[in-house]
Order: structure tokens, then C-alpha cells, then sequence
């Protein structure tokens, strides 16, 4: 096992070299340059000369890739260009709240998904099953920014005009804290942060849950017609055990293919999603950089980008070992 | 009712706005009497915190590094002090610099700035000529790549007499106070030992500002919020403590996401409201819209280079053909005022008696067809030796821009020219209008003035490379005139040579001027004393005050 996740993070070395590589070549193809945030007539075109020769931006491309490539492999990513401070500490400010959001999500995505799965598939064409089934379509086929806008629409701006509404479902519409976060105890924080998190985990993880919810339903159903799943209602074990213990593992093996595709996916949809709740997350980070070309933090994001794609995948692999014992990583 | 009193606020800044009472004009952007009535003493004042937001995302407090809009506000008026102050009608008063004098050196200038000896940085160092003296040496110093740094181009040298006496010694220019308004002084005992050329990227500029203005840095979340409070020890002479305990900054890119905030009470002050939030923002009780003169406008350029607009009579009828009134009402909610030229309402020059062109598209069409473009194929657009009268017009991503792109482009299809347009990534439209080929016909864009205008970049003759040299154009008097008027410093001797200049301007319009922007600002109904204008929005931010009973609570 520790011989195989060994060699599947040496194969994905090259792999991150190439995405960098090329990430480093398109960027610098692309038209412009930072200093464009300055680009202004009242501000003499020889300063800009100046800011580039500062960062090293009138050097040869190819000694510009060195150099990145130099630093980069010994652990440093360099300086924001637009944001003036170290890539490392932006990247640790911001990571964890991608995380924080993207986690969050995740674990709705898979509890709401797979209990509907489970549901719909005991209750087969009831109508509890077609109305779940209308719903989850419904929800898959919106865009994760526009649901986002109604959500605040209507969680953060309208229910303030219902009086009746309780507080605590009143959503605050941006960021992850309250401007008077530092006052609260404890658990004032804790639930401050909470608050914050309900709206925009809904609108990054809900379409996502009502497609594994299609997943888990149809898996269930192949599982539930086996004839070991016969065997068990035949020795009189109750419903709630037959599913909950005998079906469900066995139903769960392509859900958790999914879990190694959906992460990379929920950190393109933290991209919109981030924007409309003001969320600083990595997602918000990496496209404000590439529009300020803004290179060094450019490589940087797209490196732990694909770096947890490559994790996410390694871990999606060894479940699969976890959830059916016949798969074996030697 | 509060709409129809935006109208008529509206409508008596238009009348005002063609005088010259700039003075009177910021007596109408609210607060005053009015809010006063609510019987606060003034002691109880004093506290609650306070929440902005604005466009942009504010990255460094360090005023060498960063000067865009946005940030020189908090720099300037919130975390530092600037050496003067502008007041209502735009004159020099002091701020840091509690006087100042000048006597004639050679045939340049000797400026004395006489400082507050008072002031200290937040970490209880005094502020002193020292620091002004360092800041302005590496304004000066090319490795700075300070972005402003022509507005020092007068400035020669500087002398520290003692701690709170600085000379400079200048050539004679006009406005040679203007940077002292917007420079703020850094600390030279944080920054004095950083190389120029690393200054920008040091951590003072987005971990650990030390200021020494009304509010003290207290943290910075990047991506989220930047938060001061209240500097006890700020002196008397230049205000006092502020009465808020706390002003926010923070950075919400979405405007349905700000709209929600201040119509909650999450956000105080929303600064820059688009056109389509303005009505219900006006109808809610718990913000108002302040709106204000800005130093832009908005245009669209013709490339001069190109057949169709190489003539100011084809420019003239394009003008001619295009409903600017009817732009700035139908995409601009009414915000904006006509504009003759590149010179805003706000400034000294500003000819009020130049009467903006008329939206004519029959005088459009005459003067198309004398310049000999006519349709003679019938298929509704003209040509000329073969030339087909079909640009494509530009512009990056803005909202307000690409509905204007649609106006344009039916306006020009009454009067048998054909638009196709496109949004363009903001980068590769840098490249396309000012790289050297000027790959482009036409595009629409904002510029911001400063208070110095100075066009030379835009219009002069003798640097047709240069990059804002968008239009191509070319007329030696404006040259001379571009030429002479930053060196006269009597405003009453170049007066006339302005007029004459935004007369040449109308009359060959290389640029089809839109409007001047009027911008519109949410503020809550709890901030009192919120007072913006041309000198920008948190310009009075030490003067905001909260009653005792709107202050948020923990908690809420």
C-alpha cells in the first residue's frame, strides 16, 4: 500500500511540472503585463519601464522560467505583484477558507445526497420518489452563482422584511465573519462563523448533492434486486438493517469514484460562488490574478490546484480499497 | 418621496454646476442642519463602528506602493496625514503642515512647509520633516516606480531646516500645491533602511501599516476587510479624535451582494452604486443615495488614423449623429452631464458657456454627405472611393459601457454607418489600442481627471507613439496651448487659453465626450455626517457619527 501511494506521487511529479510549465508559457503569452493596473495617462510610461525592470519582467522569458523554477523548487513562491506581500501568505490565508467552504459543502453534498439516494430507491416511483426526483433536476440545473443571488435575495435581504422570521434564519449575505466578530465569546464566534457558511455551502454543494442523489438511487436499485440482499429479507433481518448495513456499502463503491471528481469540481465552482458571498477564498484569488497577471501567484494557486487534484484522486483510490476488500494496491 | 428629492437635488446641481459656485454646490449633498435634529450632543457622538465598501480591493497602505483611488482615500484621510487639505472650493488649507510660505529662488520657487509639531506615528514616534523629506526623496527616486511621480516633475531638490520646517525649491508651475493634498508623508524610521526598488512589496504596506492620521491600523484580512479605530491621541489642531470607534473597509466584489448588505444594515457606506440599484435603495428606509460630482468622463475614441475618422467633420457628425442625452438617462439613470471636452465641471478651466453639440442626425447626414460618403449601393450604408462607412466598436468588460456600445450602434445605423461591436478582455484591448500598430476603429471609455489636468498625453502632437495616443490627433495649436498652460501660474492669464483650448477640442472633437460622471453612493440612514464631493467619498469620515441607540451591538 505505502509502496503504491509512494509511486502514484512520484508519477504525478512530471505531471505538475508539465501543468506548470505550461501554465508559465500561457500566461506570459497572453496580452499585458501587471503593471496594466497602472496603465493610466497621468502616470509617465517610463515608471512602468521602472516597476517591470523591478520585477524582473524585462528579462528573456526563458530566464524569467528559471529563475520562477529556481525559487519554486526550493520551497519559494515568490512575490504578488499586485498584492505586495509574500504568495505564501496569501496562499495561507486563503486556502484554509477554500478548504473550510469546499469541506463544508462536501460533507452536504454527500449526507443529503446519499439519504435521498437511499430514499428514493426504497420508495421506488412513489411519489415521494418522483417528487425527489423533479426537485433534484430542478436544483442540478442551476447555476451555482445564480442560486447563490436568489439565495441572498431571499435568505439575506427579503425575510429581513418579514417580521415574524426568526433571527437565526436570517443569513448575513458576505464574508465569513461579522464586522464585530472580535467581541463575540467563543461559541458567538463559533456560531458567527456557522451563520456565514450556510448560504454559500448551499449554493456550492446543493446541485452537486441532487446529482449524487441520482447516482445513489440508481446504484441502490442494482444493489437491492441482488440475490444476497434476498437472502438477508429471507432470514428475517428487518428492512432498516437490510439496507442501512447489507445494500448501502456495497451501493456506495461508485459514489465514491465521484468523491475523487468532485473535489477539483467544487473548487471551480468556489470561483463563482466566492464572488457573490465575498468569500476571500483560493477560488476568487487565482481568477483576480490572472486578470492583474499577476504571475507569481498565478503558478503558485494553479500549483496547489492541481496538486489536490492529484490528492483528491489518490484518496478517491485508496477507498476503493477501503469500500470493496477484492481491490488491492500492491 | 425621497426620489423626487434626488430629482430635484439633481436638477439644482445641473444649474449649479454651469456656474462657477462650486463652493455652494457641496451644500446640498445633505447631512447639515437636518440630521441634527435628532438632539445628539455632541459628546455622545463618540463611537460605533462604521462599514465601507467600495470597488476595488484595497492590497497596501504603504503610499509609495499603491495609489489607486480607493486606497490613497483610506491612506489620506483615514490611517495618514497629507501636508494640506483642499477645502470646498478647492484652496490649500492646512493640515500636517500647519502653515506655509513661499519667496521667489532664482527663477524658480522656495516652498517652506511649517509642520504640526504634534502629530506622531501610532507608535509614538513624532512625525516630523524628516519624514517628509525621505518620502519625497524616493517619490524622486526612479527605483521607487512611484506611479505618481510626475506630479514632482517641478520639484527639484528639499532641505530640512529643522524637525518641522521643510524647503522645497521648484520651477514655477500652476496648482505646484496639488501633490501636497494627495502625498501622504511615510515613516522614515519603519522605512528609511528598505532599498527603493523593494519598498513596494515590504510588509508595512499589507501586515503592519503604522499611520499617523485620525484612525490606527489595527488588522488587515486580505481578501475581506481592512479595520482602524479611533486614534485617541490625534491633536486637536487637525481635528481631534474622530467620532467613530471603528471604520471598516471591506472588499465585496458582488453589487447584488453590497445592494443586500446596506439594505440590511451590514454596510454603512456604499460607494459607487450602479444606475439599477438606485430607485430601490432611494425607496428604503434605511439608506439614502448621496450623489456627487467625480473627476471622469466617459468618451469614445475614434481612431484618427482610420479613413472614416481621419476629418473632424466625419468626428463632428458622428458626434452629431450619437444621443448623449439619451444615453446618460437610459444606461446612466440620469448620472452625468454632457460633456464638451476633457475638462470636468469641477475644474477652474471649465468653459460653462461652451454649448455641448445637439443630438442633430439630420445635420449628421448633411455633413456626411459633404464629406462625400453616401450610400450609393441602397444597402443603408454609405461608402466613399470604395470605402465601406463599417467600424467595430469596442470596449472591456463594463456593464454600463457595453450598453452604451448598443446605443451607439443604433444611433450610427439612423445616419447609414454600420457598428459591429465587442467586449474585449481588458489586457488584449490594452494591446490593441495602444500598441504601435493601434490594431482598433473605435472604443468607449472612462478617463479620470486629475486635479492638474495636463492632455499632453492624449493630444500632443509630438509623441505620437505614446501609448494614450489613441486618436491620432494633431493640431499645433493645441500644442502650444497644452504647452503653455502648465507653465503659467496665473490662473487668470491662462483662462483664456483654456477656453480657447476646449473650443478646439468641440470643434475637432477627436474624442465624442459622453458625459462627466455624476456618481451615485448608498449611505445608511444611522451614519450622520457624510459628506462627499469632488474630493472623494470618505473625505469626511472624521466628521461620521452614529447616535448612541443605532450603534451595532455584539451579536447583531
Amino acid at each position: 500500500m505505502t509502496a503504491y501511494i509512494v509511486r502514484r506521487l512520484l508519477q504525478a511529479v512530471p505531471l505538475l511540472l508539465g501543468i506548470l510549465t505550461l501554465v508559465f508559457v500561457f500566461m506570459h503569452a497572453a496580452p499585458g503585463d501587471p503593471t496594466a493596473l497602472y496603465m493610466n495617462p497621468s502616470i509617465a510610461p517610463e515608471v512602468l519601464e521602472q516597476m517591470r525592470h523591478n520585477w524582473g519582467l524585462d528579462q528573456p522569458l526563458h530566464i524569467q522560467y528559471v529563475r520562477w523554477m529556481k525559487s519554486f523548487l526550493t520551497g519559494d513562491f515568490g512575490i504578488s505583484l499586485a498584492q505586495n506581500r509574500p504568495v505564501a501568505s496569501i496562499l495561507a490565508d486563503r486556502i484554509p477558507n477554500t478548504l473550510i467552504l469546499s469541506g463544508v459543502s462536501l460533507l452536504l453534498i454527500f449526507i443529503i445526497g446519499i439519504a435521498i439516494g437511499i430514499i428514493q430507491a426504497v420508495r421506488q416511483y412513489s411519489a415521494l420518489d418522483n417528487a425527489l426526483t423533479f426537485s433534484a433536476l430542478f436544483i442540478y440545473s442551476m447555476p451555482s452563482f445564480w442560486l447563490g443571488l436568489m439565495l441572498i435575495l431571499i435568505f439575506a435581504y427579503k425575510v429581513y422584511q418579514v417580521d415574524w422570521w426568526p433571527d437565526l434564519l436570517r443569513f448575513p449575505a458576505s464574508g465569513m465573519t461579522s464586522v464585530n466578530y472580535e467581541m463575540l465569546g467563543f461559541w458567538g464566534k463559533f456560531g458567527d462563523r456557522l451563520h456565514h457558511l450556510v448560504l454559500p455551502s448551499i449554493a456550492l454543494g446543493i446541485s452537486s448533492a441532487a446529482s449524487i442523489a441520482r447516482y445513489m438511487r440508481s446504484s441502490m436499485l442494482d444493489v437491492i434486486r441482488q440475490d444476497y440482499i434476498r437472502t438477508a429479507r429471507a432470514k428475517g433481518l428487518p428492512e432498516r438493517t437490510v439496507i442501512l448495513k447489507h445494500a448501502l456499502k456495497n451501493a456506495l463503491l461508485p459514489i465514491v469514484t465521484l468523491l475523487g471528481l468532485y473535489l477539483p469540481f467544487l473548487f471551480s465552482g468556489a470561483v463563482l460562488v466566492e464572488t457573490v458571498f465575498a468569500w476571500p477564498g483560493m477560488g476568487r484569488t487565482i481568477v483576480e490574478a490572472i486578470y492583474q497577471r499577476d504571475y507569481p501567484v498565478v503558478m503558485a494557486t494553479t500549483f496547489v490546484f492541481a496538486a489536490m487534484v492529484v490528492v483528491a484522486n489518490l484518496i478517491a483510490d485508496l477507498l476503493y480499497a477501503v469500500v470493496d476488500p477484492r481491490i488491492r494496491y500492491e | 418621496m425621497s426620489e423626487t428629492g434626488g430629482k430635484d437635488e439633481w436638477d439644482m446641481r445641473r444649474m449649479l454646476t454651469t456656474g462657477l459656485v462650486i463652493a455652494f454646490l457641496f451644500g446640498c449633498t445633505d447631512t447639515g442642519p437636518r440630521d441634527d435634529a435628532g438632539g445628539i450632543p455632541e459628546p455622545q457622538r463618540y463611537g460605533g463602528t462604521a462599514v465601507v465598501s467600495s470597488l476595488n480591493e484595497v492590497n497596501s497602505m504603504n503610499h509609495l506602493a499603491s495609489v489607486d483611488e480607493t486606497s490613497q482615500e483610506l491612506q489620506n484621510y483615514v490611517l495618514f496625514t497629507t501636508l494640506i487639505r483642499y477645502d470646498e472650493s478647492l484652496s490649500p488649507v492646512p493640515y500636517l503642515a500647519e502653515s506655509w510660505d513661499t519667496v521667489a529662488a532664482g527663477d524658480g520657487l522656495a516652498l517652506t512647509f511649517h509642520l504640526n509639531d504634534d502629530v506622531n506615528w501610532h507608535d509614538g514616534t513624532p512625525t516630523t520633516a524628516n519624514d517628509v523629506k525621505f518620502t519625497f526623496d524616493r517619490i524622486k527616486d526612479e527605483a521607487t516606480a512611484y506611479t505618481r511621480s510626475s506630479m514632482l516633475a517641478s520639484y527639484d531638490s528639499a532641505i530640512v531646516a529643522d524637525a518641522h520646517t521643510i524647503t522645497f525649491f521648484l520651477n514655477r508651475h500652476p496648482g505646484f500645491m496639488d501633490p501636497w493634498r494627495a502625498i501622504s508623508p511615510m515613516p522614515e524610521h519603519i522605512l528609511g533602511d528598505v532599498p527603493a526598488a523593494e519598498l513596494r512589496q515590504h510588509s508595512f504596506g499589507a501586515v503592519d501599516p503604522v499611520g499617523n492620521g485620525p484612525f490606527r491600523f489595527v488588522e488587515h484580512q486580505s481578501g475581506d476587510r481592512w479595520v482602524f479605530e479611533a486614534n485617541e491621541d490625534f491633536p486637536e489642531s487637525l481635528g481631534g479624535r474622530p467620532y467613530l470607534d471603528r471604520l471598516v473597509y471591506r472588499f465585496i466584489p458582488e453589487p447584488t451582494t453590497k445592494f443586500t448588505e446596506l439594505l440590511t444594515g451590514a454596510l454603512d457606506v456604499y460607494i459607487i452604486v450602479p444606475p439599477a440599484q438606485i430607485a430601490e435603495i432611494e425607496a428604503s428606509d434605511n439608506a439614502k443615495i448621496v450623489t456627487h460630482e467625480n473627476r471622469g468622463y466617459a468618451f469614445i475614441n475614434w481612431n484618427g488614423r482610420r479613413p472614416l475618422f481621419s476629418d473632424p467633420i466625419e468626428r463632428r457628425a458622428l458626434t452629431l449623429a450619437i444621443n448623449r442625452q439619451d444615453i446618460v438617462n437610459v444606461v446612466r439613470g440620469g448620472l452625468g452631464t454632457l460633456a464638451t471636452g476633457s475638462i470636468p465641471p469641477f475644474h477652474w478651466a471649465y468653459d460653462a458657456e461652451l454649448e455641448p453639440l445637439p443630438y442633430d442626425p439630420a445635420a449628421a447626414r448633411l455633413l456626411l454627405d459633404e464629406a462625400g460618403w453616401v450610400d450609393s449601393d441602397g444597402d443603408g450604408v454609405r461608402e466613399r472611393h470604395g470605402i465601406r462607412a463599417s467600424f467595430e466598436l469596442r470596449t472591456n468588460q463594463n456593464p454600463t459601457r457595453e450598453d452604451i456600445m448598443t446605443l451607439v450602434q443604433a444611433n450610427l445605423a439612423d445616419v447609414g454607418i454600420e457598428v459591429t461591436t465587442r467586449v474585449q478582455e481588458d489586457q488584449s484591448m490594452g494591446r490593441d489600442i495602444m500598441g504601435p500598430q493601434r490594431n482598433f476603429d473605435a472604443f468607449v471609455l472612462g478617463l479620470q481627471t486629475e486635479f492638474n489636468i495636463d492632455d499632453r498625453r492624449l493630444f500632443s502632437c509630438a509623441t505620437p507613439e505614446g501609448p494614450f495616443h489613441w486618436a491620432g490627433y494633431c493640431n499645433p495649436r493645441v500644442d502650444e496651448i497644452l504647452g503653455q498652460v502648465v507653465e503659467m501660474s496665473d490662473r487668470s492669464q491662462s483662462l483664456p487659453l483654456w477656453y480657447e483650448y476646449q473650443e478646439i477640442i468641440q470643434r475637432d472633437q477627436p474624442y465624442t465626450f459622453l458625459y462627466y460622471d455624476v456618481r451615485a453612493n448608498g449611505v445608511s440612514t444611522r451614519v450622520h455626517g457624510v459628506e462627499m464631493d469632488i474630493r472623494g467619498e470618505l473625505q469626511s469620515v472624521h466628521d461620521w457619527w452614529i447616535a448612541p441607540t443605532d450603534r451595532r451591538l455584539a451579536g447583531s
